[in-house]
């Protein structure tokens, strides 16, 4: 291997007057050509680590900062970040706030611009940076008008005009869906192959397995380095780390197998040179449809804003009472616009929508949210209030709720999230797991019959993730109807009874979830990505949900 | 008035800038609040947005604020001479909240000052939109398109409307948060060592006594002149004709408005 | 659709240099005032008509035509009440109305309309950018004009950002339209708050990014964009420059 790009040397760096380190005597180092994943739970200190690998930290986030960090064996401490563009190139999750220019074209020439680039060879740079990161028929587009993927690849693409050395990579794949942040991916692993430095963070362990190394950072330090076939071999570690372990690497565990497959492909073929054969499909008992009543009815809606892009497509289906359903599909698919037209949001163009038999236009967005509890993406968009209290008491105070009654129905919703005792913390000190959770409770207080949930696992960790889908299983069995969108086919595996698959504005497949997921072409056409552990089920004819289930399959 | 320039240096205050300018936007052109007459009389709840970014932004609200009325000018097609006026009024307004705030009361937290704090926070709120009123009615009036007797009232009463009803609320919801997240304007831009000189500091009080009495000298000016030709266009015929009458209005005001110029520089 | 005026046609405006459309928009508002009279500066208001249906701009025409008849209807009445007249034409009710004060009113009303349909051309034909430019080319320091496009850019982001939040809390039970104007307006406070906040989480994240980009390493900037001076600009520039002349001669003969 060749010589460290770039090597941080026992750097420890605390926020302001913080007195807890955020990183702490860490020593890590990207070599040229290296593609290094770095993973923890939330608030390891990896964005600390991306920090001050970019100067970052201590110039822009001040602190007490210890500790050298190095590029090309040149010192960067001291330095202002302007001054280090071009030799380092950062990425971060929030697209939206990389983009500074109206158009395309000018957006990757802005960083150009800012160092005084040649315009001829600007309008090079520019061609082969889009042609490389497929953004080439977008250069007259407004950044507004691209979805998700395109403006996080313009936002790397931007950086990459800077011929930067080293490429350091915040969390750029959070908000995108499957496909995005598989291109996005690749994009990054063929970057390496060309000689770029990539260090990339990331929670999500299925993909990180491709980086040529990885690092895991816990409370501040570094507490593993090595291939992803030995750092991430043991699902316990996995876990103590807030990270799912990589489905292959848990199957092969459970049984009992050396191998830690990095694909789906290499699992089948150790499988099979060991001789395992899959018994038939194991006769399961899964947890009876609940019979219920229809509680929400769509029938044949059409939604478009501009009559030539229709967003819903003629959408019919029904949720039953107590159920737990999953909407799976692409950003775009429609689904977000398809539930807006459950509370009257949105007024279908053609079609209805009714709750109990009734037309929701009748009940109104408002009252209707004593009945369909809405809990939207991102909780900063409804949290306001001074304290925990007052943020849940809102919507009852809302509905006119008597003032005397008030705590304690805002005790019992705290409750029920895992949040009892916070009434007097502000919401925006806390954690984003507990943010999602308090915003659970705000709706959960007005006791809609229905809660329905945009991606709720957007965003955290795995053990965040799963104490949110816990708490809605939780509140499943106590008779709320849950319906949750997300992209993720894994949480839909994991937690739905009841999928409906979505494609461009239209519903391409429904049924209970080993009904969907057995069917990998519906799962493909849109789009959607399935978990490791259903693809190798499907190579073997079996449907399964679950590592343990397909384990079971093999023993 | 110096940290006017000198923030934009700082990447943070330009950022800042931006945000303020699209928030402003944001909030003002799709929430119409209370419609009295339509396109011409709206208590809109983004008018208080300005006083409550100048608190937490300083400069960077000032700019923000004039900049998100170019914005919406151009996003309304009404990009005219006006734009002009509608720039500086709107850079007063926010302006004069800070400015005037940390003359008397330095880094204090606005809605914790007791009643030295309140006071001073609702002759604040009273000036600025006294302000805005002025120099916005002043300039139309001068280019005769609109009367100030109409417009500038208007302006300062439905701001004054907007502001009175949540500015305290939104900062008692945002100042401990902002400075929190250490985005205050005197957190980023350092300690103003500069205002602890007692010749500046006493200058700045003079300077925010003269913008007080400018806002009120325009105002009544303005409205008194202007609404005494309103008197003649009501039932019996003749007076003087032409545009005496407007030129009057600007006259009339300027001195108001020199003072709050003065005032604002020495601030 | 789009929430600014831009209309990339490649047209003849949209080929003039940022800074001589910027010096031909602040000229074209001279016009108007060199008129005391309705056919005086009614002319000049066709004109523009027409270059403004030359710029392409029809379309968004049709946006703003309803302010431009709300703008000049209130012009009159305005005026009707501040405008001092001799002779009288008719009374409504107890008001009479001046026949100089009724004139006035229509001349402004064609006026503010004239400026109205000025900046849509200009709107139409002008990217943010170029516009931006020009400012900066008339002496604008870049980081201001940089703060002015990047204002241009976040408004419809916090736009779409607030309609998000206006959903999200009317599902919480806000109505926003009951109670008196205090009330109302205070019904924003849950709406402002999330849209201030969630422009502030971004604020650090926006100012590491444009660091990252180099922004503010040297004074010196290159620009990728090119705008060559062509016979368009001193076309342009002549055209104004000979209403306002011939307009300016009968006005102050």
């Amino acid at each position: 291997m060749t010589t460290n790009l770039l090597s941080l040397k026992n750097v420890s760096f605390a926020y302001g007057g913080s007195e807890r380190l955020a990183i702490n005597n860490v020593n890590f180092s990207i070599a040229q050509g290296e593609f290094v994943g770095i993973a923890g739970a939330s608030g390891a200190g990896k964005s600390t680590l991306i920090r001050c690998a970019s100067g970052i930290t201590p110039q822009f986030f001040k602190g007490r900062f210890s500790g050298q960090v190095r590029v090309n064996a040149r010192p960067i401490t001291g330095k202002r970040v302007a001054e280090l563009a071009g030799i380092i190139g950062t990425v971060f999750q929030d697209f939206e706030a990389q983009l500074f220019s109206t158009n395309v074209r000018r957006e990757l020439a802005f960083g150009m611009e800012n160092l005084c680039v040649n315009r001829k060879i600007m309008h090079q740079r520019i061609n082969k940076i889009a042609q490389l990161i497929g953004l080439s028929g977008l250069m007259e587009r407004e950044p507004q008008s691209l979805s998700g993927g395109q403006k996080q690849r313009l936002a790397l693409a931007s950086v990459l005009c800077l011929n930067p050395a080293l490429l350091l990579c915040d969390e750029p794949t959070t908000d995108l869906d499957p496909v995005a942040k598989n291109m996005l991916l690749d994009i990054l692993d063929d970057l390496a192959g060309s000689g770029n430095s990539v260090g990339l963070v990331t929670h999500d362990t299925e993909r990180l397995i491709r980086a040529d190394r990885i690092v895991l950072m816990r409370d501040g330090s570094i507490v593993a380095n090595g291939k992803a076939t030995e750092i991430l071999s043991d699902p316990q570690f996995c876990i103590d780390n807030g990270l799912f372990a990589p489905q292959m690497f848990s199957l092969f565990s459970l049984l009992g197998l050396k191998d830690r497959p990095l694909s789906v492909d290499e699992a089948k073929e150790v499988l099979d040179r060991e001789g395992f054969v899959a018994k038939a499909s194991p006769s399961r008992t899964d947890i009876t449809m609940p019979s219920g009543d229809p509680l929400i009815t769509v029938e044949d809606v059409h939604f478009y804003y501009t009559p030539d892009s229709p967003v819903l497509n003629g959408v019919s289906l029904e949720i039953e009472q107590g159920d737990f359903v999953c909407l799976l599909g692409q950003n775009g698919s429609g689904k977000t616009t398809l539930i807006k037209t459950f509370n009257a949001f949105l007024h279908p163009v053609s079609g209805r929508v009714f709750f109990k038999g009734i037309p929701v236009e009748k009940i109104g967005p408002s009252k209707m949210g004593q009945k369909i509890g809405f809990v939207f993406q991102n909780p900063d968009q409804m949290l306001f209030a001074a304290n925990v209290f007052e943020e849940v008491a809102f919507g009852l105070r809302n509905y006119g709720m008597p003032e005397k009654e008030i705590p304690q129905k805002v005790a019992a919703a705290l409750k029920a999230v895992g949040l009892n005792g916070t009434e007097d913390i502000d919401p925006f000190i806390m954690v984003k797991g507990d943010r999602q959770k308090l915003a659970v409770a705000c709706v959960l207080a007005c006791e809609p019959e229905v809660l329905i949930l945009d991606e709720p696992t957007t965003g955290l960790d795995a053990n965040e993730q799963v104490d949110m889908m816990e708490l809605l299983v939780n509140l499943n069995s106590l008779g709320h109807t849950i319906v949750i969108i997300t992209h993720s086919v894994q949480i839909a595996a994991s937690y739905a009874r009841r999928i409906f698959i979505l494609d461009s504005g239209k519903i391409i497949g429904e049924g209970t979830t080993r009904e969907i997921l057995g069917k990998s072409d519906l799962l493909s056409r849109a789009n959607l990505i399935a978990p490791p552990c259903v693809r190798l089920g499907c190579m073997y004819g079996l449907s399964v949900l679950s590592v343990s289930e397909l384990a079971e399959a093999f023993k | 008035m110096r940290e006017l320039f000198s923030m934009w240096q700082n990447t943070r205050m330009i950022v800042l800038t931006a945000i303020s300018a699209s928030a402003y936007v944001a909030v003002l052109l799709p929430f119409k609040g209370f419609v009295i007459i339509p396109g011409l009389t709206e208590v809109r709840p983004g008018a208080a947005i300005p006083i409550v970014l100048s608190f937490l932004f300083g400069p960077a609200a000032a700019w923000g604020t004039g900049f998100g009325n170019i914005i919406a000018d151009a996003l309304g097609g009404m990009l005219g001479p006006g734009s002009f006026f509608g720039f500086i009024g709107n850079f007063f307004y926010g302006y004069l909240p800070y400015a005037l705030w940390r003359t008397f009361m330095g880094d204090n937290n606005p809605v914790q000052s007791g009643m030295k704090g309140w006071l001073l926070f609702g002759i604040i709120l009273i000036t600025s939109c006294l302000v805005i009123g002025s120099i916005i009615g002043w300039g139309v009036d001068l280019l005769r398109l609109v009367p100030f007797g109409a417009l500038g009232p208007i302006i300062a009463v439905n701001n004054f409307i907007a502001s009175a009803a949540i500015s305290t609320v939104l900062l008692a919801l945002l100042y401990g948060r902002v400075h929190m997240w250490g985005l205050l304007y005197f957190q980023i831009l350092g300690e103003r060592n500069a205002k602890s000189m007692p010749f500046v500091r006493k200058a700045a009080r003079i300077g925010a006594i003269l913008c007080i009495a400018g806002a009120f000298i325009a105002f009544i000016a303005g409205t008194m002149i202007s609404c005494k030709s309103l008197g003649a266009g009501y039932g019996t015929a003749a007076f003087a004709s032409d545009a005496k009458g407007t030129m009057a209005v600007a006259g009339g005001m300027a001195p108001g408005l020199l003072l709050i110029l003065l005032g604002a520089i020495l601030l | 659709m789009s929430l600014t005026f831009y209309y990339p046609s490649g047209g003849f405006f949209e080929r003039v240099h940022p800074v001589s459309k910027l010096i031909c928009l602040m000229a074209s508002f001279v016009p108007p005032f060199l008129g005391n009279e309705p056919l005086e500066v009614f002319p000049y208001f066709s004109f523009l008509l027409l270059a403004a249906f030359f710029a392409q701009a029809g379309a968004n025409l049709r946006r703003v035509y309803k302010l431009m008849i709300i703008l000049f209807v209130m012009s009159i009445v305005l005026w009707a009440f501040f405008y001092r007249g001799k002779s009288a034409l008719f009374t409504v009710g107890r008001i009479v109305i001046m026949k100089e004060s009724l004139l006035y009113g229509v001349t402004t009303g064609i006026r503010l309309n004239c400026f109205i349909l000025s900046a849509i051309i200009f709107l139409t034909s002008t990217p943010i950018e170029d516009f931006t430019y020009g400012l900066s080319k008339l002496g604008m320091p870049f980081a201001a004009s940089f703060a002015l496009t990047l204002s241009f850019r976040l408004t419809p982001l916090f736009m779409e950002t607030g309609q998000a939040i206006v959903m999200a809390q009317k599902a919480r039970g806000l109505d926003l339209d009951s109670g008196g104007i205090i009330k109302r307006i205070r019904h924003y406070v849950p709406i402002i708050v999330p849209v201030l906040v969630s422009g502030l989480r971004r604020a650090d994240q926006l100012a590491v990014a444009l660091e990252s980009r180099g922004f503010g390493k040297t004074k010196k900037r290159s620009a990728i964009s090119e705008f060559p001076i062509t016979w368009r600009d001193y076309v342009l520039i002549s055209f104004i420059l000979v209403i306002c002349f011939v307009m300016g001669a009968h006005h102050f003969s």
